[in-house]
């Protein structure tokens, strides 16, 4: 074993603080996490693909956000681009754009349903573990690629006050205030609250503006009761407001941000969720409820032009309750069977306006064009030069799931296996308007020929149902070895649920209005308003292994996916702008993990995560080309980070440890669209940090994208023309933390 | 599907124009005003004309009671009494007689006029009948407005190339009195080449109507027609050349009908011709 260089100091440090190796190793003994409850108290060595980031790499790496923790974990891509609202997660050559998203989150055992409350910024998280592959069986709908479960620091593991002061580039300053109390044996709470604020990094070519400012802050209580040696109770309330701009979108012709309309996210959020667990000899059960209000308003210049097409805002009031109540048998009862049983249940309400505004330019060039091209002898002109087309919609969905899983232990073996009934339902009720109207003239005289007035009022509603079964069976294998090594293999059926095109509604009123001058698609509203469930099934075989005394643990996973009834973006049929959510495609998808965290020197820890994954439709037809064969758009092939950390100790009284960190996160290729022939290819975003730790304080100096990489996060069409959204540049910070 | 919501929406509109209403508490009776179109050919030729007809209904005994109405006076001109009615799941209802002796209004038998080769037939889409008076004068009747689901427009470009586009619909609407005899021929969801926008609604306004030589169809014809889309005329879109044929077409013995609108014309350069059916062509009936 090396011997660890250290600092000489006149001081001694009167406790060692603990150092990397420790910080970062899975202790999850005794905590009331959804993830110890279905998985048990060790998930590490199980029948799946774990990742833990402990809360020391979550601090080195400010990890404020599931966002930041992409390509941490092998295989998970979290592109940041637009607002907080575009949580699009790719995890194994799985995820969308929009609607459903593939993996799963928990927050201090609150599941988020809706894929736009992801994006939280969280102070103090003590642990973020990442299951990767699907989760059906125990977690349900939208856990087909993997399910994030975020853990909050708790009162019962740390007790004082917190400070967090943190100034980087782009005038971006967060503060965070935390303070931890456990006045008796029994109760613990605490009290956090963080807030931001940036400028951002990209400005507005049309006027100057900052693009992606941000104002956000969050504040959460969290009260833990351990009544009885039996009887648990935790409870978390949280709440957030976020103010941003956001959508810093590039043309891709001539590479400028300018666009005329404004663009913003708003959203505030509150939750709350209470676990209670109660120990019997021969079982234990644990109800997780919690109840969920979000309040958003997007608003976007939907063309991203300096011209006046049109705008969309989309305002949403939602609220929702989670129950999940799960039975299992005694942990370690040395038993060879055990079991786990539960049910799961969830009511959303949501209410949604999302008026586009028609503009100017768009009116004259989207509509008038248009139809005068075809009749220049009587042309029209619209009543006004600005409209509303107006979509209003109300949804009810609620769900219900039964779920068992059997786990019997046969000298080296561990056979599971688990099946999940999982029932949806889902109601949109709708209300499309527009009120305006267009004059005809005669060309060749410019008399008024006729006005015609465009009145739109569709109501309507439509109910989907759907019913899955959900099976998982697997086998581990531990070996008798001195140290920790396990082999596992699973199959599993993942489960993504169907659900309305909203977004598809501006399109249809916009044909319909075409269809008041003649043109137009003739959409079959009930047919393209809704898609069906997604599935998949997920063969993967892994190795959990420590060897060298532990100094070096790894983790590998081989897997492959196939893919059927795939939620993919297509085009209708007829000459629109718009595109649908339908289930058009099958796809295959296959790869590698690796993950491996090595202590060659005491002082010196060194972690790679390596994601490959090949991921191809096998079958997609969108109405105009088919795409068989094709990578899938907007998941990369591989993801890499790597990164070095070398603490010498100084033991000072003012002074305990200085850690250097090395680290790199790489990306690609992604390709931007189905004919693949738009593709970011791979890059890497090195990163370093120099950090100064004391027995009550720390203080970091710290950059990423040291090299000033350009690239980019995100790729869409509008109207015909490219944009991209591209990544942070070179980003500099120094962060302090105070523990007293 | 959109085949379906389209025989909904024609369903809708049937029962509106016929005016359907069902009578009763348990709904056994029905009767249906129509406005038809008649070829009525005798030994002279063929004329066109237009009747209105009500059809008295009875469900429960399976019996039609027909009343054809002079065409100016709205006067009854004869009635044709509990005629047998069948029923085909396929096709609706059908009626049929081999001589029939009609009546006034007031019941009173006509002596001097005997009706035979009495066929019809009502569902959704169609309503038509065809009957000999007299032994000598043969009529065949159709609804004045009529909507031919299943179309495919074919276009052949000047270099030669062709263009079939399937999704659109016909609907016929006839214009009959002592003035004109014409018909308003509309297209809906038609396209004629790729790059033509998709257009909701086309109409060729004041077509021509004659008779075939052999007085058992319609003949369409117009030099010139400028289409009127949205009430608005387009002469960009002008119609040349137009030519074509409302085939009514009773299988006898059999209850698939085959009606049909064939025509063809120039437009923009290019030759289009339309084959439009009531029910798929070479189908057994089923809707």
């Amino acid at each position: 074993m090396a011997i660890a260089p250290q600092i000489a100091c006149a001081d001694a440090l009167p406790d060692p603080i603990p150092d990397d190796w420790t910080a970062d190793s899975v202790v999850t003994l005794g905590e009331l996490s959804v993830t110890a409850i279905k998985y048990g108290d060790e998930v590490a060595n199980k029948d799946i693909s774990t990742t833990t980031i402990g809360k020391k790499d979550i601090e080195r790496y400010r990890i404020f956000s599931f966002k930041d923790a992409s390509t941490l974990v092998p295989n998970l891509y979290i592109p940041d681009y637009g607002s907080r609202m575009t949580s699009s997660i790719y995890m194994r050559g799985q995820g969308t754009r929009i609607d459903q998203p593939v993996v799963g989150m928990n927050i201090d055992n609150v599941p988020l349903l809706t894929k736009e409350n992801y994006d939280l910024d969280l102070l103090d998280i003590e642990r973020i573990e990442v299951l990767r592959g699907p989760q059906s069986a125990l977690f349900g709908r939208n856990t087909m690629a993997g399910v994030i479960n975020v853990t909050t620091l708790s009162p019962f593991s740390y007790h004082g006050t917190r400070a967090m002061l943190s100034y980087s580039s782009g005038n971006t300053y967060k503060i965070g205030l935390s303070t931890y109390h456990q006045p008796s044996e029994r109760i613990g709470y605490s009290v956090a609250a963080q807030y931001s604020s940036t400028d951002g990094f990209f400005d507005n070519n049309y006027n100057g503006s900052d693009l992606d400012w941000e104002h956000q802050g969050e504040g959460r209580t969290k009260l833990q009761w351990r009544a009885s040696d039996d009887l648990r109770i935790d409870n978390v309330l949280s709440f957030s407001v976020s103010r941003q701009g956001g959508y810093p979108y590039e043309s891709a012709a001539n590479g400028e941000i300018s666009y005329n309309d404004t663009c913003f996210y708003r959203r505030a959020n509150i939750s709350d969720g209470i676990t209670v667990e109660y120990k019997r000899p021969s079982y234990t059960v644990t109800s997780i409820t919690a109840y969920q209000y979000l309040d958003d308003n997007m608003t976007l210049d939907q063309d991203f032009l300096p011209a006046s097409y049109f705008t969309l805002t989309q305002k949403r009031r939602e609220h929702t309750l989670t129950h999940d109540i799960v039975f299992k048998s005694p942990e370690r009862s040395g038993k060879a069977y055990s079991w786990l049983a539960g049910f799961f249940g969830f009511y959303k309400r949501t209410l949604m306006d999302a008026p586009v505004t028609f503009k100017d330019d768009g009116i004259a060039n989207l509509i008038e064009h248009y139809r005068n091209q075809a009749n220049p002898d009587y042309p029209i002109s619209w009543e006004t030069r600005q409209f509303v087309l107006n979509s209003n919609f109300k949804t009810h969905n609620f769900g219900l799931a039964l779920y068992h899983q059997s786990t019997y232990k046969v000298d080296n073996f561990i056979l599971s296996a688990a099946l999940r009934l999982d029932f949806e339902y889902n109601h949109l009720g709708y209300l499309s308007q527009c009120d305006t109207g267009y004059d005809t003239y005669v060309a060749a005289t410019g008399a008024l020929y006729r006005h015609d007035d465009v009145k739109i009022n569709d109501p309507g509603g439509q109910t989907q149902t759907f019913m899955q079964l959900l099976p998982k069976v697997s086998a581990t294998y531990h070996f008798d070895t001195p140290h920790p090594i396990s082999v596992f293999a699973s199959v599993a059926k993942g489960y993504k649920a169907g659900g309305y095109n909203t977004q598809m509604f501006s399109d249809v009123l916009q044909q319909r209005l075409m269809g008041y001058m003649g043109f137009g698609a003739l959409y079959d509203v009930e047919d393209i308003i809704s898609y069906k469930p997604e599935t998949n099934w997920t063969i993967e075989a892994g190795v959990h292994s420590e060897c060298f005394d532990g100094r070096i643990r790894t983790d590998i996973t081989a897997f492959y996916i196939h893919t059927t009834n795939q939620q993919l973006t297509v085009f209708p049929d007829g000459n629109t702008t718009g595109r649908i959510m339908t289930n058009a495609g099958k796809s295959r998808s296959y790869g590698v993990e690796v993950a491996i965290k090595a202590r060659p020197i005491d002082p010196l820890t060194v972690s790679v995560s390596y994601g490959f994954t090949d991921a191809r439709f096998i079958k997609f037809d969108n109405g105009k080309e088919n795409y068989s064969g094709k990578f899938i758009p907007y998941a990369p092939k591989n993801t890499i980070f790597a990164s070095a950390i070398y603490t010498v100790p100084v033991n000072c009284s003012w002074l305990g440890n200085i850690t250097f960190d090395a680290h790199a996160r790489a990306i690609g290729d992604i390709y931007w669209n189905e004919t693949n022939d738009e593709k970011q290819p791979l890059y890497c975003l090195p990163g370093a940090s120099i950090t100064l730790s004391g027995q009550h304080y720390s203080v970091e100096l710290w950059g990423e994208n040291l090299s000033d990489t350009d690239y980019r996060t995100f790729y869409f069409v509008s109207i015909g023309n490219a944009f991209f959204q591209r990544g942070k540049p070179l980003t500099i910070g120094a962060t302090l933390r105070i523990n007293i | 599907m959109k085949k379906s919501v389209l025989l909904l929406l024609l369903a809708a509109m049937t029962t509106t124009v016929f005016t359907s209403c069902l009578g009763g508490e348990n709904e056994q009776t029905a009767q249906i005003n129509a406005t038809m179109v008649q070829l009525r050919q005798d030994i002279s030729g063929t004329e066109i004309t237009k009747a209105n007809y009500r059809y008295d209904i009875d469900y429960t005994n399976l019996r039609i009671t027909i009343t054809i109405y002079d065409e100016d006076t709205y006067a009854a001109a004869f009635v044709l009494e509990n005629i047998p009615l069948q029923y085909d799941t396929n096709l609706g209802y059908t009626f049929q007689a081999t001589s029939v002796t009609p009546v006034t209004a007031s019941g009173a038998v006509i002596n001097d006029f005997d009706i035979s080769n009495l066929y019809g037939e009502f569902s959704t889409p169609t309503l038509d009948l065809r009957y000999t008076i007299n032994g000598n004068i043969n009529v065949t009747a159709i609804p004045d407005a009529a909507t031919y689901l299943f179309s495919d427009i074919t276009t052949t470009a000047a270099d030669g190339s062709t263009y079939q586009h399937e999704d659109s619909y016909v609907n016929m609407s006839y214009r009959i009195n002592s003035d004109s005899t014409l018909v308003d021929m509309t297209l809906y969801n038609v396209r004629f080449v790729g790059e033509m926008p998709l257009i909701e609604s086309m109409t060729f306004p004041s077509i021509e109507i004659t008779p075939s030589p052999a007085g058992n169809s319609f003949l369409l014809s117009a030099d010139e027609i400028i289409p009127e889309i949205s009430n608005t005329p387009y002469p960009s879109y002008k119609v040349t050349n137009f030519s074509g044929s409302v085939n009514p077409s009773f299988s006898a013995g059999s209850f698939f009908r085959y009606e049909n609108v064939k025509c063809s014309f120039n437009c923009m350069e290019m030759n289009v011709s339309i084959d439009a059916n009531m029910y798929l062509p070479n189908n057994s009936g089923s809707n």
